[in-house]
């Protein structure tokens, strides 16, 4: 069969159709459940990714459908082979767009922290450090809880728990901690691994080797600025916090 | 989820009784036993999910903060604390239980 007679072949057929509105009906639904319901942060997370999926999952599968139907593959007659040949693409692009987007819906969600003292150590600190000075965020949880990201907006999230249990100092130890992540621009994975257990990269066991040094060359640099009596502190409290808990 | 109460989650609903709202360091300076700060927090924040207690955000000094209250009185807790291990009894036994407090509150 020539290509030209493929192509013409390549038609939009019912269950593609099908396929699509199915998938876009999913990514709808998604988006309404985080913007209506309560969920937990790593639900919210994986709603997103869901979302993204769904959305990208239609453009993909056409475009599998082209190429197939371009090289002449047999693929592009058959609706099932193209969708299971168009999901581990979409699954990477939903995932490289949620690293992008998901930081940006954590901001957009969640209220700053207007307290003077705790923006005038993040200010002097990012400073000290040559790096723009991130926003601080409140995460509505009692469990001490500290993350950053440096995106196209730089943030800082602290709990509620976190500012309750930890002394000031002990705080400027985790917001220097945090800081020293932004200044090192920390892997992408980080995030997702913190955000999401069910993160596509999350199993590579590479990455947890990765995490586990930039968690040490952070701590050297709280630890370099202020000593590390304060940072042995918030590390016990939260410890304690966790042992509390189970 | 149940309503079953640890002694610390008592004595700290009882400290709470007291306040209208309270912070984590406001409750804790008054438990009579010594415990660590944190777990007076852990605790209220299982009382928080258990519904003993309600809770809000305050932006303030520091930060911000927990506000800590009781959603009903000691009579409602208490309340509350029966029907449901007597709501466990029952759905664990069954028609053994119902039996068993059919003749129990039977006998005068």
């Amino acid at each position: 069969m020539s290509v030209n007679a493929c192509l013409v072949e390549v038609a939009v057929d019912n269950s593609k159709i099908i396929f699509s509105l199915v998938s876009f009906m999913l990514s709808g639904i998604a988006i309404g459940a985080l913007w209506k319901l309560k969920l937990s942060r790593k639900t919210q997370v994986g709603l997103m990714y869901g979302h993204l999926t769904g959305l990208f999952f239609p453009f993909v599968l056409f475009t599998t459908n082209l190429t197939c139907g371009f090289l002449c593959l047999p693929c592009f007659e058959s609706p099932y082979a193209l969708a299971i040949l168009a999901l581990p693409s979409t699954l990477l692009l939903a995932a490289l767009t949620g690293f992008l987007a998901v930081p940006l819906w954590l901001i957009w969600r969640t209220p700053q922290i207007q307290d003077y003292r705790l923006k005038e150590v993040v200010e002097r600190y990012s400073h000290h450090l040559g790096i723009a000075t991130p926003s601080l965020f409140l995460v509505d949880k009692a469990e001490p809880q500290a993350f950053s990201f440096r995106g196209l907006r730089s943030g800082v999230f602290l709990s509620v728990g976190l500012l309750e249990l930890l002394t000031p100092k002990e705080q400027d130890a985790v917001l220097i901690h945090e800081l020293g992540h932004i200044r090192q621009r920390d892997s992408l994975f980080k995030l997702s691994s913190k955000l999401l257990r069910f993160s596509p990269f999350s199993f590579l066991s590479g990455v947890q080797d990765v995490m586990r040094r930039e968690e040490e060359m952070a701590d050297a640099l709280v630890i370099e600025l202020q000593g590390s009596r304060y940072l042995r502190r918030a590390k016990r409290k939260v410890a304690s916090f966790a042992g509390t808990m189970e | 989820m149940g309503m079953f109460l640890s002694p610390l989650e008592e004595d700290i609903l009882s400290q709470l009784w007291t306040f209208e709202e309270a912070r984590v360091r406001d409750v804790h300076a008054r438990m009579k036993k010594k415990v660590a700060l944190t777990s007076v927090a852990v605790s209220l924040d299982r009382l928080y999910k258990k519904k003993a207690v309600n809770r809000r955000v305050e932006m303030g000094r520091g930060g911000a903060h927990y506000l800590y209250a009781a959603t009903g009185s000691k009579g409602e807790l208490e309340k509350k604390v029966v029907e449901s291990a007597v709501d466990k009894l029952i759905s664990s036994f069954g028609d053994v239980a119902v039996t068993y407090f059919q003749e129990r509150f039977g006998k005068k």
